[in-house]
């Protein structure tokens, strides 16, 4: 039997080599010091592989999408000040309105009609 | 959300960002995706799963793949302008060091076996890795190896690069 390649080696490794398939496998690695070399060198290949990609972790959100920090409402945001201003703005511009009504002179009288055309 | 989708999020929600995360080095990216992927599944139902939703994922970062690659490049930019060589601290890595390493090396394989590796990392077996990247089932343990050679490779030539630029 040939040596083994790398795709099986890896497969063994793996655990991905059917039961069936197994004895003929198992029975060159019993006479083939090399291919058992390359089996432990395909498992310390890929334990050193997937120490390397599970070195990155999904690190942790740094501001919630949803719920985190919770938005200020519009109702909250516009009371109380901004509706008092709102009073007050028309209240003042309703005492002006008044005040200056004795100051300013009174309207022109109206004009008086025009004459008949013939 | 119906009760499978919502089944199907359970299941695999977490494992999908994680993937799409190590694919993408982008925390909110991963999670947009994993959104997208979900919404696809919600419009079509797949009859497999595990190996569909990750292959939409996979095919979704690479039609952002162009997008991914200029801005990489901006940052790739920025970096080497802002740069400052200098001692490293004792000859410890940290984890932040080793994280951008394993990155770097991700990037420097080719995508079919970074994926398959991601794949792998998520406890896909042969067949499903098969099925998701449109292999032959009997081409996934030489991809793996291969793969596996690679990203090691890789790796130990960052942190050569790295010695040698403290040195």
């Amino acid at each position: 039997m040939p040596h083994l390649d790398e795709g099986t080696l890896h497969a063994l490794v793996d655990g991905e080599i059917p039961s069936s398939d197994l004895p003929p496998l198992q029975g060159h690695l019993a006479s083939c010091a090399a291919c058992r070399t390359a089996l432990e060198e395909a498992r310390a290949l890929a334990g050193e592989a997937l120490d390397l990609v599970e070195s990155l972790q999904v690190p942790e959100a740094s501001s919630p999408r949803s719920g985190g920090v919770p938005l200020p409402s519009p109702r909250a945001s516009s009371l109380p000040w901004t509706r008092l201003a709102w009073a007050a703005t028309v209240v003042v511009a309703v005492g002006v309105g008044y005040g200056v009504r004795d100051i300013l002179p009174p309207p022109p009288p109206p004009l008086p009609p025009p004459p008949p055309t013939r | 959300m119906t009760t499978a989708l919502a089944n199907l999020f359970a299941e695999y929600h977490e494992s999908l960002v994680r993937m799409l995360y190590r694919r993408t080095g982008d925390r909110d990216q991963a999670e947009d995706l994993a959104q997208e992927v979900f919404a696809r599944a919600a419009v079509a139902p797949p009859r497999n799963p595990r190996p569909w939703l990750f292959a939409v994922a996979l095919n979704l970062v690479r039609e952002e793949g162009r997008r991914t690659t200029r801005r990489a490049r901006r940052l790739e930019l920025y970096r080497a302008e802002t740069d400052v060589p200098g001692p490293t601290p004792d000859d410890a890595l940290t984890r932040e060091e080793r994280v951008t390493r394993v990155r770097t090396a991700l990037a420097a394989i080719p995508a079919r076996d970074r994926d398959a590796l991601l794949l792998k990392a998520e406890g896909f077996s042969y067949d499903d890795i098969a099925t998701t990247l449109g292999l032959a089932p009997g081409a996934v343990g030489t991809t793996l190896s291969r793969a596996r050679r690679r990203l090691v490779a890789a790796y130990r030539e960052c942190s050569t690069e790295d010695q040698h630029a403290a040195s």
